[in-house]
C-alpha cells in the first residue's frame, strides 16, 4: 500500500516567501509514479522533503495511507528516499549502507542478510557489497542509495532528483532501471526533478510546479498537449512554444488574431475560444514548434482551415542532426520552426511558413489556457 | 606518499632557463627549514646531554656537548627518590579524563548547534563565541573556592572539573560537523535513527580526524598546564607532572641533571603521541575549524 | 476530454483536524525535538554554568570582600576597586604585560607565516620538518623554563657563548630589568612558533588552488600572489589568531613565574602573576586579586573586541 494524500498543504519559511509551497491538493494512488517538476526553487524539494518529514508542514495535512503524517517522525513514516547527492555513509560499506535502515528498526540479522543479498541482485551489486561508497562509481553508488531504499519495502518511495549527479549516457540507462524497479515493485513513487524528458518519459502523471504552487496535474502528454497556462506550455517541449501576443477580432463565423500588420484566420476550434474571450481580447497564442514548418517542394499538400500560410524570412537555421530548428520573422513574429532534418534552407531566405493550428493553444491574459475557461 | 607526485603536479614543465633559479629556490627553502629546526631543537640537545651527565661534569666550562662519561644517575635518582611515576599517573589520569569527556560532551554541543532547530539556538552559541574570550586566569579565584567548597583540593575531580569549561572544543567542533552534508543525517533520519543514533553512527565516524585534532590539543594543554595545579594541589603525592618537576627546583640549589632527566621524561609521551597522531593535524582539519 | 487541463484545486478529502487542534499538535512535535537538542547541550551546559559562569559572578561579588581564602569573608565594598586603580604595580603589571603582547604577537606571527609558507613549498620531508618545529609547543612550561635557562643561564647559556664567540660582553638576560622580559618573550615566540605555523599552513593548505593556477597564467609573479591571493585569502585564519593569541598572551604566568618570579625589580611583573601572588602567596588579598582579575577579564574582553571589530570591517 501506499497513498498519500496532500490536503490544503503550505510551507512557510518566516515572513519571506522563498522556496515555499501553497496550498497544494493531490493524491498519489496506490502504486503510481508521480513526478514533481519545476524549475529550481519552485517548491517541489520542499513538497518531497514534507513527505519524508524533513521539512515541517506549516498548514493542512499529509496522510500515507490515511495515516496523518504531519507529526511522525521521518522514521516512522514508512517511506524511503534516494537523495540527490545520494547521501551514502562514507565509513560504511555498500553491505552496511544497504543493511543499515533494516538495523535500525532492529530486524534480526539474518533477515537483514537475506534482504541485502536480495536487493543487491536485483540492483547488479553483488560483487561491490564489501566496498566503501568511494570506491564505487557515479552509478554505482546510484544503485546502492536504491538499495538503501528498496530494502525497507517502504510504501512510498521519495527521490529527490536521483539522476542529476549522473552523465547523460548513464542517466538514460539508470532512468529505465528505476523505471523497471517500479514494474517490478509496484512501490508509490514521488519523483523530483528540474528535467522534462525524465518528467515526461517516466512519470504515470506530473505535477508541475512554480514559485510554490502547483500550475497542473496530469498525463505528461495530457499536460504537453493541454497545458493550463502559458508557464506550463513555456516549460514543457523544447525547443520552447512559440508565444505571440495580440488581439482577438471576431468576424462572422471565424476569429482573427493580429498583431499589428499581421493578422490571420484562427481556424474553428480556436475560434470557438476566442469568442469566448470576446472581441479585442488580449490573448497569446501559443504554437509548438513541431507544427510549424517550411513550405518546399516535399512538403505535403493537403490543406485544412487550422493551416496558416505566411512569409518570413529567416534569421537562423540550426541543425540538430535529427531535425533543423529554423528561426523566422514575419512582421514583428518571430517563430521558432521545428522542420525535418536537411531542408535547403539559409538565413535570408525568403520563405513561407505553414503554421499548424490544430495543436494551438490560446491564453487568455491571466495567461490561462481559454480551452479551460470554454469547458 | 605522493609527495613526488604533488612536485610534479606543481611544476609539470620546468623551464630550461629557470631550472637553476628553481634549485636555488629549493635550497634556500631547506635551508630556512633546517635553521628553524636547528633552533628549535638545540635546547633540546643540551638538556638531553646535561641529563647524562654527572654532578661533577655539569659545570665545566666550556660546556660540552658530549657528556664525556655518561651516566644514568640522575634517572635513577629521580625514579628512587622522587615520586615521579605518581606524577606522571596524576598527569595521565587528569589530561586522559578532561580529553575525553570533552570529547563527548563538546562533539554532543558542536552537533546540536551545527544540525538541530531549536529556540535560542543562535543566541546560546553567541554566548559560546563571547566566552572564548573569558581567561581562565581571570576566573582563579572563583574557581578554587568552589572546588574548595566542593571538597575537591587535592583531588582527581578538583584537577578535571575546571578544565571542562573550556568552549572552545564546542567551536570547533560545531565547524567541522556543519561541514558534513545535511543529506547524510536526513538520510539517517530517514532510516529510523533517533538523533543519539544519528549522532553515534553517522556523526562522529565521520568527525574522526576533527576529534583527534580537539583530542591531542585539550590532552597537550592539560598535559602542559600549570597555573591551575598549583593552585589546587597542596599534597605531593597528588602533583602532576608540572607541578612535581617544578618541586624539584624549590630548593636552594639547582641540580641541573636531574631537572633535565626529569624534563626529558615528562616530555617523552607527549611527544609520541603526536609524532603518531600529527599526519590529522594537517589533513585541512584546522582550517575546517576555523572557517567562520 | 474527460481530463480538466487546469488542476484540481478540490481537495482530496477535508482537513480532519482544526487549526488549533494542529497548533497544538506541531508545538509538541517542535518541542519533543527541541528537548532532544537541549539533551544534547546540558552535559557542557552544566560545567559551563558550574565553572565558567557561576565563577564570573562570584569573581564579581568578590572584588566587594576580602578574605575567604585564608581568613573569613568581610564585605569591604569599592575598597578594593580604589586600591586596585591606586597601585603602581597593576600599572607595571598591565604595561609589561601589554609591550610583552605587542613583541611577541607579531614576532610569531611573521615568523610563523614565513615558516607556513616555506613548509608549502617543500615538495619532500614536509611533515617530518613539521613534526619537528611542534615539538617545542608540547614543552611543558616547566620545562621549557628549564631548557631556556641553558640558553639565557649567565655563564653556560648558549647566548652568551655565542656573544662571547663574537667578542661581546656576556650578558645577565635573565638578572637584569632591561632584558628579563625580552628573554621571556623570546622563550614564548620558541614555544608558540610551532603551534601557529601549524596553524597557517593548515590555512594554506586550504586555500583555492584553481585561483593561484587562474593567477600564474594571468602572469602573477611568486610575491603578487601572495600579496593579492595569500593574505586576503588568510584574512579568516589571521582574524581567529590574531584574536585568540591576544585573549592567550594577556594571561601570561607560567614562564614568568619560573625564570623570574616577576623580578628583577618589577621588570617582569605581569598581570596573571600578581593576581596569584596576591591571592595565594604569602598574602591573603583575596578581593585585591578578584578586583585585579576582573580588570583582567574586561581589558581581553575590551581589546578582544576592538579586534574583531576592526578585523571584521575591512
Amino acid at each position: 500500500m501506499g497513498r498519500v494524500e496532500f490536503v490544503g498543504v503550505g510551507k512557510q519559511y518566516g515572513d519571506s516567501g522563498a522556496g515555499a509551497v501553497q496550498d497544494v491538493n493531490l493524491t498519489v494512488e496506490d502504486g503510481e509514479f508521480l513526478v514533481l517538476l519545476g524549475p529550481s526553487g519552485c517548491g517541489k524539494s520542499t513538497l518531497l522533503k514534507m513527505v519524508a518529514g524533513l521539512e515541517d508542514v506549516t498548514s493542512g495535512e499529509i496522510y500515507i495511507d490515511d495515516r496523518l503524517v504531519n507529526y511522525v517522525k521521518p522514521g516512522d513514516r514508512n517511506v524511503a528516499m534516494v537523495f540527490q547527492s545520494y547521501a551514502l555513509y562514507p565509513h560504511m560499506t555498500v553491505r552496511e549502507n544497504i543493511g543499515f535502515p533494516l538495523k535500525m528498526h532492529k530486524l534480526p540479522k539474518a533477515e537483514i542478510d537475506r534482504r541485502v543479498t536480495e536487493a543487491a541482485e536485483i540492483l547488479g551489486l553483488r560483487d561491490l557489497l564489501d566496498r566503501r561508497p568511494e570506491q564505487l562509481s557515479g552509478g554505482q553508488r546510484q544503485r546502492v542509495a536504491l538499495g538503501r531504499s528498496i530494502v525497507r519495502e517502504p510504501a512510498v518511495f521519495l527521490m529527490d532528483e536521483p539522476l542529476s549527479n549522473l552523465d547523460a549516457q548513464l542517466r538514460v540507462q539508470t532512468r529505465e532501471e528505476i523505471l523497471k524497479l517500479h514494474a517490478r515493485l509496484g512501490t508509490t513513487t514521488i519523483y523530483v526533478t528540474h528535467d522534462q524528458i525524465e518528467a515526461m518519459t517516466m512519470g504515470h502523471r506530473i505535477v508541475v510546479m512554480r514559485s510554490g504552487v502547483v500550475q497542473q496535474v496530469g498525463k505528461p502528454q495530457f499536460v504537453y498537449d493541454h497545458p493550463a497556462n502559458t508557464f506550463v506550455a513555456a516549460f514543457l517541449g523544447n525547443p520552447r512554444v512559440n508565444l505571440q501576443t495580440g488581439a482577438i477580432r471576431l468576424e462572422a463565423d471565424i476569429a482573427r488574431f493580429e498583431q499589428g500588420e499581421v493578422s490571420f484566420a484562427l481556424g474553428p476550434a480556436l475560434s470557438a475560444f476566442a469568442r469566448s474571450a470576446g472581441d479585442g481580447a488580449e490573448v497569446a497564442l501559443g504554437v509548438r514548434p513541431e507544427d510549424i514548418s517550411v513550405e518546399h517542394a516535399g512538403s505535403r499538400k493537403h490543406e485544412h482551415d487550422a493551416l496558416v500560410k505566411l512569409p518570413a524570412t529567416i534569421t537562423l537555421v540550426e541543425p540538430v542532426g535529427s531535425d533543423l530548428y529554423v528561426r523566422a520573422t514575419t512582421g514583428t513574429m518571430e517563430w521558432m520552426a521545428r522542420t525535418e532534418a536537411r531542408l535547403p534552407v539559409r538565413t535570408g531566405d525568403e520563405v513561407t511558413l505553414m503554421i499548424d493550428l490544430t495543436h494551438a493553444h490560446l491564453f487568455g491574459e491571466d495567461g490561462m489556457n481559454l480551452e479551460g475557461a470554454a469547458g | 606518499m605522493g609527495a613526488e607526485g604533488r612536485a610534479l603536479a606543481r611544476d609539470p614543465q620546468p623551464k630550461p632557463g629557470r631550472f637553476g633559479g628553481k634549485s636555488l629556490y629549493t635550497i634556500a627553502i631547506y635551508v630556512i627549514l633546517i635553521v628553524a629546526v636547528f633552533i628549535s631543537l638545540l635546547p633540546f640537545g643540551y638538556v638531553v646531554s646535561t641529563s647524562f651527565k654527572s654532578t661533577m661534569s655539569l659545570f665545566s666550562y666550556p660546556p660540552d656537548w658530549l657528556p664525556e662519561n655518561p651516566t644514568l644517575d640522575n634517572y635513577r635518582n629521580l625514579l628512587n627518590r622522587y615520586p615521579f611515576w605518581r606524577w606522571l599517573f596524576n598527569s595521565f589520569v587528569v589530561a586522559g579524563s578532561v580529553t575525553a569527556i570533552k570529547l563527548v560532551v563538546d562533539s554532543m554541543a558542536g552537533y546540536a548547534f551545527a544540525k538541530m532547530r531549536f529556540p535560542g539556538r543562535d543566541a546560546l552559541f553567541l554566548v559560546v563565541l563571547m566566552s572564548l574570550m573569558v581567561p581562565f586566569a581571570a576566573l582563579l579565584i572563583p574557581t578554587f573556592i568552589i572546588i574548595r567548597e566542593l571538597g575537591m583540593l587535592n583531588t582527581y575531580w578538583g584537577l578535571i572539573l575546571p578544565g571542562l569549561a573550556s568552549p572552545i572544543g564546542v567551536f570547533m567542533m560545531r565547524q567541522f560537523i556543519e561541514s558534513l552534508p545535511s543529506d547524510l543525517e536526513n538520510a539517517a533520519r530517514l532510516d529510523g535513527c533517533s538523533e543519539f543514533q544519528i549522532y553515534r553512527r553517522v556523526i562522529l565516524p565521520l568527525i574522526k580526524p576533527g576529534l583527534v585534532v580537539l583530542g591531542v590539543f585539550t590532552f597537550m594543554t592539560q598535559w602542559t598546564s600549570y597555573l591551575w595545579p598549583l593552585v589546587v594541589v597542596t599534597k605531593p603525592e597528588m602533583a602532576t607532572l608540572t607541578v612535581g618537576v617544578r618541586s624539584l627546583t624549590s630548593t636552594f640549589t639547582q641540580d641541573w641533571g636531574l631537572n633535565s632527566a626529569a624534563a626529558i621524561l615528562s616530555m617523552l609521551p607527549t611527544i609520541l603521541v603526536f609524532i603518531f597522531l600529527q599526519r590529522y593535524f594537517i589533513a585541512g582539519s584546522i582550517a575546517g575549524a576555523l572557517k567562520e | 476530454m474527460q481530463e480538466q487541463a487546469v488542476t484540481q484545486t478540490t481537495r482530496p478529502r477535508a482537513l480532519a483536524l482544526s487549526e488549533e487542534e494542529h497548533q497544538r499538535l506541531q508545538r509538541r512535535y517542535q518541542r519533543r525535538r527541541s528537548l532532544t537538542a537541549y539533551l544534547f547541550l546540558l552535559p557542557g551546559a552544566i560545567f559551563f554554568f558550574a565553572f565558567l559562569v557561576i565563577p564570573i559572578l562570584l569573581l564579581f561579588f568578590y572584588t566587594f570582600n576580602n578574605g575567604g581564602i585564608i581568613s573569613e569573608r568581610e564585605w569591604v565594598g569599592l575598597a578594593n576597586w580604589r586600591n586596585v586603580l591606586r597601585d603602581d604595580l597593576v600599572i607595571t603589571a598591565i604595561k609589561n604585560t601589554v609591550v610583552y603582547c605587542l613583541m611577541a604577537i607579531p614576532a610569531v606571527f611573521v615568523i610563523s607565516m614565513v615558516l607556513a609558507l616555506v613548509l608549502q613549498q617543500a615538495a619532500r620531508g614536509g611533515s617530518a620538518f613539521r613534526s619537528l618545529l611542534y615539538i617545542p609547543t608540547l614543552a611543558p612550561y616547566v620545562v621549557a623554563a628549564l631548557l631556556w635557562q641553558f640558553v639565557v643561564h649567565r655563564d653556560f647559556g648558549i647566548l652568551n657563548m655565542i656573544l662571547v664567540e663574537f667578542g661581546q660582553e656576556p650578558r645577565n638576560w635573565l638578572g637584569s630589568p632591561d632584558l628579563a622580559l625580552r628573554s621571556i618573550t623570546m622563550l614564548e615566540v620558541w614555544r608558540g612558533v610551532g603551534f601557529w605555523t601549524l596553524l597557517f599552513l593548515a590555512g594554506l593548505i586550504g586555500l583555492p588552488k584553481e585561483l593561484y593556477q587562474a593567477a600564474a597564467i594571468d602572469g602573477a609573479n611568486a610575491w603578487q600572489r601572495f600579496r593579492y591571493l595569500t593574505i586576503p585569502l588568510m584574512r579568516p585564519t589571521f582574524f581567529f589568531a590574531v584574536v585568540m593569541a591576544t585573549i592567550w598572551n594577556l594571561q601570561l604566568f607560567d614562564s614568568v613565574s619560573i625564570l623570574t618570579n616577576g623580578g628583577p625589580q618589577n621588570s617582569t611583573v605581569t598581570v596573571v602573576w600578581y593576581i596569584q601572588q596576591t591571592t595565594f602567596a604569602y598574602t591573603d588579598k583575596v578581593g585585591f586579586g578578584a578586583a585585579l582579575s576582573f580588570m583582567l577579564l574586561l581589558l581581553i574582553l575590551f581589546l578582544a573586541l576592538i579586534e574583531i571589530r576592526l578585523l571584521r570591517k575591512r
